[in-house]
C-alpha cells in the first residue's frame, strides 16, 4: 500500500508543464540516440549528462532515465527498417525485424517491435518498483563484510559474463580498480600515486572517463574501420500496414515471458540488454511451435529481442538504487549522474530521498506512455537520424564529450583525462578487451575498498567467513570466477581427446 | 630507501616513469616484430602496458605513507589490484605467448585515426589561448575537413551552430562558466 501512496505522490509531482517536458525531451533524444547508429544507449546517457547540471537532482535523473529507457526503443527502429541495429541490442531484432520488412511487413515489424518494447519496459518496472523497496530495506542491515562480498560479486559476475573474453574482463576490471586508488586514500587522507600534481589528489572523475571510454572510443573505432566513407542505406518508401489488436494479443506470453526474463538478467551486473535479448530470443524459438520461421520474420522474435531489452532497464536500475551497483553500463553513467548531484546510490536513498527515488519510477511509466505515443506517430521519422552521416556526427559526438567532461569541475585537465580514455578505449577494445568493466571498477572501487579495510579493522579477514551471507556472497563470486576457467579447461581437453 | 620513493612519487618520479613507458614499450615492440609473434604485437603490447602499470603501483605502494590502524592501512587495496592485475596479465601473455589468443584485428585508417586525437588535443591546448568559442569551432571545422566533409555551406553551418548551441544553452541557460581565451 506504502509503495502504491508513494508511487501516486510521485506522479502526482511530475504533473507540470516543466516535469513532462523533461520526460519528452529525454524520450525524443534517447530514440534519437538510439536510432543513431554508433551511439549506444551509455554513450546517449553519457552524452546529455551535462544538461541536467542546471535541473534539480530528481528532474535531473528523470530526463536520464527517461533517455536510457527510450534508447532501448530506438535501436529497434532502425534494425527493422534498414537492418543497422541503432544499438548492440538491437542486433537480436534485426534477426527477425528485417526480414518481415523485406517481406513488405515493415509495419507489423514496427509495430511488434514498439508494442513489446513497451509492455516489456512495464514489466520492468514493475519489478523495480515492487523488489527494490524490501531489498534497499534488507541491504540496510549489511555489514562492511557484506557490502564488500556484495561488490566483488558484482565485479567477478561482470568478468565471467564476458563469456570466452573472461580473462580480458577480469583483467579490464582490476584495472579499473587499480586506477581508482590514485587520489586520496578515502580512510586516512594519504596521497596515493598523485606524483604532487594537484588535479590528481581527488582521482579521476568518472564522467570524463566513462564518456572517453563509452562515446570516443566508438567514435575513434568508427573512423578507423572507415565507416564514415559509407553512405547510410535508405529506408523502403512503401508503407505496410500495423498489426491489430488481435495481433498483438497472440504474442502477449511471450512479451511477458522476455519482459520477466529481461528484468532478471538485467539486475545480474554486467548483463545488460544484449545478453538479454540474446537469451529471452533464444528462449522464445525452443519454445515455439515453428522454431524455423525464427530468423525469416517471425514476430515473436522481434517480441522477444524488444521486451527484454526494454525490461532489463528496469533490472538494471534494481541493484543500482538498492546497493549502489550498476547492473548495466548505462547505469554506471547514472551513478554517476547521482553522485554529480549528492546523492549516494544505495540503501539509504530510500530512506533519506524517497521522494527521488518514487518520482523516478513514476517518470519511467510516463516515459513509456511517451515511448508509445512517439514511435505511434511515426517510425518514419526517428529513422532520419540514422541517415546523419558520420562525418557530421562524430565531430558533434567530440563537442559533447568536451563539453561533459569539462562540466563536472570546470576543469580542461578532465578534458584531456577524457580524450586519453577514448583512446585507451579504443585500443583495448579493438583488442577484444572490454571497456565497461574498467567504468564499473572505478566506480565499485572506492566501495569495494571502504569496506574491504572496515571489515579488518573490525574483526580481519575471519569476519568475511564468520558472517553467513558475506561468506555465501563471496562463495558464490568464487564460483563465477571458476566457473568460466573450469569450462574452458573442459572445453581444451575435449578438444585435445 | 624512504628518500628514494618519495623521489619517485614525485613531479620528477612522474616523468622518469613516463619515459620508461615508451622504453618499455618499444623494446617489446622490437621484439615481436620479426617473428612469430606478429600477429599478436599490439595484445603483447598492452600485456606489457598493463604490466608495467602494475609494477609502478606496487613498487611505489611501499613508498606510501603508513597510518596505525588495525590490519589494514592505505597500501592494502593497490597492492591487492596490481597484484590480480599482474597474475591475470602474465596469464593472458602466457596465452597470447602460446598462440591461444585471438590476433591483432587488420589495421584500418590508424592515421586519420591519430590525426584527429592530435585535433582534438590540439584543440584543448589553445583553449586557454583562444578560449572554448573559437578553439571549439575549430576543432569542428578541421575535424569535418578531416572525416571527409567537403560542402562548405554544411561545415560551416555546423561549426556556427554549435558556437551558437552551446552559449545559448550551456553559457545562458545552464551558467557553465567555460573557458575563456584573450579574445572572448
Amino acid at each position: 500500500m506504502d509503495t502504491i501512496s508513494h508511487l501516486l505522490e510521485g506522479l502526482g509531482s511530475l504533473m507540470g508543464p516543466v516535469p513532462l517536458l523533461v520526460i519528452l525531451a529525454g524520450v525524443c533524444v534517447g530514440i534519437l540516440g538510439g536510432a543513431m547508429p554508433g551511439i549506444s544507449p551509455s554513450m546517449a546517457v553519457a552524452l546529455l549528462l551535462p544538461f541536467t547540471f542546471g535541473m534539480s537532482p530528481s528532474m535531473g535523473l528523470v530526463m536520464l532515465c527517461a533517455i536510457y529507457l527510450a534508447a532501448n526503443y530506438g535501436g529497434s527502429v532502425t534494425a527493422v527498417m534498414i537492418n543497422t541495429p541503432g544499438t548492440p541490442s538491437a542486433v537480436v531484432t534485426a534477426f527477425d525485424g528485417y526480414p518481415l520488412t523485406r517481406k513488405g511487413q515493415a509495419g507489423t515489424a514496427l509495430g511488434v517491435s514498439l508494442i513489446a518494447s513497451v509492455v516489456g519496459g512495464f514489466v520492468g518496472i514493475a519489478i523495480l518498483v515492487l523488489f527494490s523497496a524490501p531489498l534497499a530495506k534488507f541491504a540496510l542491515k549489511f555489514w562492511p563484510a557484506e557490502y564488500f562480498a556484495l561488490a566483488i560479486l558484482g565485479l567477478s559476475t561482470i568478468a565471467s559474463l564476458g563469456g570466452g573474453r573472461w580473462l580480458e574482463s577480469f583483467i579490464a576490471v582490476l584495472l579499473g580498480l587499480l586506477l581508482n586508488t590514485i587520489g586520496l586514500d578515502p580512510l586516512s587522507g594519504v596521497s596515493r600515486y598523485t606524483f604532487d600534481v594537484l588535479r590528481l589528489y581527488d582521482g579521476f572523475s568518472f564522467i570524463p572517463v566513462l564518456i572517453g571510454l563509452f562515446a570516443l572510443s566508438e567514435v575513434f573505432s568508427g573512423i578507423e574501420s572507415g565507416e564514415i566513407g559509407r553512405p547510410p542505406a535508405a529506408p523502403d518508401k512503401e508503407r505496410s500496414p500495423w498489426p491489430t489488436l488481435r495481433d498483438y494479443l497472440k504474442l502477449k506470453f511471450s512479451m511477458l515471458r522476455a519482459g520477466v526474463l529481461g528484468t532478471v538478467i538485467g539486475i545480474f551486473p554486467g548483463a545488460g540488454g544484449t545478453i538479454a535479448s540474446f537469451i529471452a530470443y533464444d528462449v522464445e524459438k525452443r519454445l515455439s511451435k515453428n522454431p524455423a520461421e525464427f530468423g525469416q520474420g517471425a514476430p515473436a522474435g522481434v517480441a522477444a529481442a524488444e521486451a527484454s531489452n526494454s525490461s532489463s532497464v528496469g533490472g538494471a536500475l534494481v541493484p543500482l538504487l538498492t546497493l549502489g551497483i550498476p547492473g548495466s553500463s548505462s547505469a554506471a553513467v547514472l551513478i554517476g549522474a547521482l553522485m554529480i548531484h549528492n546523492l549516494q546510490p544505495g540503501p539509504e536513498l530510500f530512506t533519506k530521498h524517497p521522494e527521488i527515488v518514487y518520482t523516478l519510477f513514476s517518470s519511467l511509466l510516463l516515459a513509456n506512455v511517451f515511448i508509445l505515443a512517439l514511435g505511434l506517430l511515426g517510425a518514419r521519422v526517428w529513422i532520419k537520424a540514422a541517415l546523419i552521416p558520420k562525418r557530421l556526427l562524430y565531430p558533434l559526438i567530440f563537442a559533447f564529450s568536451f563539453i561533459g567532461s569539462y562540466a563536472v569541475r570546470a576543469s580542461v585537465f578532465d578534458v584531456g583525462v577524457c580524450l586519453v580514455f577514448g583512446l585507451v578505449g579504443w585500443l583495448l577494445s579493438r583488442s577484444k578487451f572490454p571497456v565497461s568493466p574498467v567504468v564499473l571498477g572505478m566506480i565499485l572501487g572506492t566501495m569495494i575498498e571502504k569496506n574491504l579495510r572496515a571489515t579488518l579493522m573490525m574483526g580481519g579477514f575471519s569476519l568475511f567467513v564468520q558472517r553467513p551471507l558475506s561468506l555465501t556472497l563471496l562463495l558464490l563470486a568464487f564460483a563465477s570466477v571458476a566457473v568460466p576457467v573450469l569450462r574452458e579447461r573442459r572445453a581444451a581437453r575435449k578438444g585435445i581427446l | 630507501m624512504e628518500e628514494m620513493f618519495v623521489f619517485l612519487s614525485g613531479g620528477t618520479g612522474l616523468l622518469l616513469w613516463t619515459a620508461g613507458f615508451p622504453a618499455v614499450l618499444f623494446a617489446v615492440w622490437a621484439a615481436t616484430g620479426r617473428d612469430r609473434l606478429a600477429p599478436w604485437r599490439v595484445r603483447i603490447l598492452i600485456c606489457a602496458a598493463l604490466l608495467y602499470l602494475s609494477f609502478v603501483f606496487f613498487f611505489l605502494s611501499f613508498g606510501l605513507e603508513e597510518i596505525e590502524a588495525v590490519g589494514s592501512s592505505a597500501r592494502t587495496a593497490p597492492r591487492l589490484w596490481s597484484a590480480g592485475l599482474a597474475l591475470f596479465t602474465l596469464d593472458q601473455l602466457r596465452r597470447t605467448l602460446q598462440g591461444r589468443a585471438p590476433r591483432d584485428p587488420e589495421s584500418g585508417d590508424i592515421r586519420r585515426v591519430l590525426a584527429t586525437a592530435a585535433v582534438v588535443a590540439f584543440s584543448l591546448w589553445g583553449m586557454d589561448i583562444a578560449g572554448y568559442y573559437l578553439s571549439s569551432g575549430i576543432m569542428l571545422l578541421v575535424l569535418c575537413l578531416l572525416l571527409g566533409e567537403r560542402r562548405p555551406a554544411v561545415f560551416l553551418s555546423l561549426t556556427g551552430g554549435w558556437v551558437l548551441f552551446s552559449w545559448a544553452v550551456f553559457s545562458r541557460m545552464l551558467n557553465l562558466d567555460l573557458p575563456s581565451g584573450l579574445f572572448f
